[in-house]
């Protein structure tokens, strides 16, 4: 059996470099980069003022007034805009074109899907909206989405990406990491630190049969993707790198793709001395040390959420030129580098068939995916029915403190700096491991991963974080409160205190998360290698601003292993909000379900 | 329970609705609506 | 003794409690003040602490003893165990015993 490829079909783009792909293209065969000071808000009073800001040209209409989550969608409607026109999407049948919106900006700016509802009303688009926050991974993470709902039928165009804005709390939270360069972020090179920027960049995707049929441009296939967790720290990478070459094997399965077919790697290389060596020691374990490696932040700086589509757009302009792009600013190789990390001032001719594109983000959550330049169909693994062997409902209670029932399941487990949200995820996953009887240990953990739904970021840790801000100063904020900002600081807790190291994602939908996080945990299950187990999960916890919301966590392990449950996940389905809630009956042609 | 649990409502309602699977088979349908998507799952346990 | 060490040694005690009050108040520690080793090392295997902690406890010790570190170097040397970082306060104090 032949998985449908899938063909990208149209790209849009807001960053640094530019609005739209003409003007960023221009500046990528300049080799210009973005990087300036920040002016759209005071850096004085900290030790470094640059970012690769957004150039809003009047027009765009972006002013003061605006607030951190509308400029959020304008980059986000503007880059969708594009992207869709691009790939001359019809829209007459806007309940089978879903969006998917990976960003990391903050819950203090309301809820994210509502920020991607904005977006998808803005651009038309009427079937499912799923918002995916797996901090600097998130628009990798939702080109991959993406590719999964198509291939289960779910959608017949999805717009995935991402979107994210600097604003003063990120450029202090990274400050107060350390994280920060004082000059312009370089890569792999001397000189440590990372700058940050913004932006949103989107892909269509669509089954490449049927993108030909109505005569669709055909840009490339996005042809593999594949995701992983740490579970090692907060913020800082597994310094073997192990975490991200898990997702870079899974990427390679996913495509059918040799190590020996990859022509380029667009490494996340943000510039950190944690970051770049461990990635380095992933490609080089995964794919050898001969790959050219170069990382598009010396041009763009890091974008956050919408690094991972905006870097592979890039890579996909250069691809279309018949180069790659080089690593700016490369003065000096640091001890742990790429051996060629295409140090020179300009674009770099070179045709490849096959390119990687990985990020890494908070919470030890990776993700990375394959480009193809042809069509490159592939074998499909055969489907594989899913059953449920443990849950947990947690609700916390009176009588012990928070951690009690965490302490009880994993004696060790530091609690030490979890917010509620942490704590109560993990724990009720801890059970919901416990009643499936399971104990996991070498490579079991490896092939379980965990896949968690919830609203917002621990309001427990945003009120300290606030807090440190109001009373210190910002540039002074609270850094172990920062880094539990991110959607998926709880599931990283969850991976690193139970071993999760399998493919993870974090993701939001409001109301209904956590039975969307069932869907996809399910869809990625029954078709994939490199997964035996999917933990699923979500998370509630108390908000002194809204005083409706209640406590509470759950947790379903679905597993492969027929012989761990005789329960199964049988159907399932998501779609536009106002569609009949029954699950449609698998199409044929997908070949998909078992119901 | 008290207040709105928007996320892991509906999957407490999958872990009960094992939970009752296991003592008797049969088939639960669960939904969950919201503006940015509707999601189902079919659990279930044969009397086989 | 000489008064002079006493009362150098009662003020270091009572410095010493108010840091460990912050490593247990504002660094999460989770354990009782006396349970807190002076020679037990901050990061790691002692207490626990990692490098997103280091800038925090330093804000929380210029906040708490109202000081201002800006040489990286001393608060690279004082971010030992609890004893080294009692000494840095005291140095910012200019309280320092020295023995006649």
């Amino acid at each position: 059996m032949i998985r449908t490829p899938i063909a990208i079909t149209g790209q849009g783009a807001v960053c640094a470099l530019g609005i739209g792909l003409d003007a960023i293209w221009a500046e990528l065969a300049a080799g210009r980069d973005g990087i300036g000071v920040i002016e759209r808000f005071s850096t004085q009073r900290f030790g470094t003022h640059l970012g690769g800001m957004v150039p809003l040209p009047g027009t765009v209409g972006i002013d003061d007034a605006l607030t951190t989550r509308a400029i959020c969608v304008k980059y986000a409607v503007l880059a969708g805009q594009e992207a869709l026109t691009r790939a001359e999407v019809p829209m007459h049948a806007p309940r089978r074109i879903a969006l998917v919106l990976g960003t990391s900006m903050g819950s203090h700016l309301g809820g994210l899907h509502e920020a991607s509802a904005e977006v998808a009303a803005a651009l038309g688009i009427e079937g499912p909206v799923i918002t995916i926050s797996t901090a600097c991974a998130s628009s990798t993470n939702a080109l991959g989405v993406g590719r999964d709902l198509l291939d289960d039928g779910r959608a017949d165009v999805v717009l995935a990406g991402g979107a994210d804005v600097l604003c003063p709390e990120i450029f202090a939270g990274f400050h107060a990491l350390g994280l920060l360069s004082a000059g312009k972020c370089t890569p792999f090179s001397e000189g440590l630190g990372t700058t940050l920027g913004e932006g949103a960049g989107f892909l269509v995707l669509e089954r490449a049969p049927e993108a030909k049929t109505r005569g669709a441009p055909f840009l490339a296939c996005l042809s593999g993707y594949g995701l992983s967790a740490d579970g090692y720290h907060a913020t800082s990478p597994e310094p073997t790198g192990a975490g991200v070459a898990r997702a870079l094997r899974s990427t390679l399965d996913d495509a059918g793709l040799a190590a020996a077919d990859v022509g380029y790697v667009n490494a996340h290389g943000t510039g950190t001395a944690a970051n770049d060596p461990a990635e380095w020691r992933a490609i080089t374990e995964v794919l050898g040390d001969q790959v050219p490696v170069s990382s598009t932040k010396s041009y763009l700086a890091h974008a956050q959420g919408a690094a991972g589509v905006l870097e592979l757009i890039c890579t996909l302009l250069a691809m279309e030129h018949g180069q790659v792009l080089p690593t700016l600013h490369f003065t000096k190789p640091r001890r742990q580098g790429p051996v060629d990390p295409i140090a020179q001032d300009r674009p770099r001719p070179l045709v490849f068939a096959h390119a990687l594109s990985t990020n890494s983000a908070f919470g030890g959550a990776n993700a990375a995916v394959a480009i193809s330049r042809a069509v490159t169909p592939r074998r499909a693994s055969p489907k594989r029915p899913i059953f449920i062997s443990g849950v947990s409902s947690l609700v916390p209670s009176k009588e012990e403190s928070r951690g009690e029932g965490l302490k009880r399941l994993i004696p060790t487990a530091d609690t030490r700096n979890l917010d509620p949200s942490s704590i109560d995820l993990s724990t009720a996953i801890a059970q919901a491991l416990h009643d499936a009887g399971l104990t996991l240990s070498g490579v079991a953990r490896e092939r379980t991963g965990l896949f968690v739904g919830t609203t917002n970021a621990s309001p427990a840790s945003w009120e300290e974080f606030r807090a440190s801000v109001r009373e210190r100063g910002i540039e002074r904020a609270s850094a172990p409160a920062f880094t539990r900002l991110v959607l998926n600081a709880a599931s990283g807790v969850a991976s690193r205190l139970l071993g999760l190291r399998g493919p993870t994602t974090t993701l939001t939908t409001g109301a209904g998360s956590g039975l969307l996080a069932a869907v996809l945990a399910a869809i990625y299950l029954e078709s994939r290698a490199d997964a035996d187990r999917l933990v699923v999960a979500a998370v509630d916890e108390l908000d002194a601003q809204r005083p409706t919301q209640g406590e509470g966590a759950a947790s379903l392990v679905l597993t492969t292993f027929a012989n761990e449950s005789t329960i199964r996940l049988a159907r399932w389905a998501v779609a536009a909000r106002t569609h009949s809630t029954k699950p449609s009956p698998p199409s044929p042609q997908q070949g998909r379900g078992s119901g | 329970m008290r207040g709105e649990t928007p996320a892991s409502g509906t999957l407490r309602l999958c872990a009960e609705k094992v939970r009752a699977l296991r003592l008797a088979p049969g088939q639960f349908l669960i939904t969950d609506v919201s503006a940015a998507a509707s999601c189902a799952v079919v659990l279930e346990r044969s009397t086989a | 003794m000489n008064p002079a060490l006493m009362a150098y040694l009662e003020h270091r005690t009572r410095l010493l409690s108010r840091v460990r009050r912050v490593l247990i108040e504002d660094l999460h520690v989770q354990r009782e003040p006396d349970a807190i080793d002076p020679d037990a090392p901050l990061f790691g295997t002692g207490l626990g602490l990692d490098s997103v902690d280091a800038v925090e406890l330093i804000v929380c010790l210029e906040t708490e003893f109202a000081f201002r570190l800006d040489d990286a170097a001393l608060a690279r040397s004082s971010m030992r165990t609890v004893n080294s970082l009692v000494d840095l306060v005291l140095r910012k104090q200019g309280g320092a015993y020295v023995a006649a």
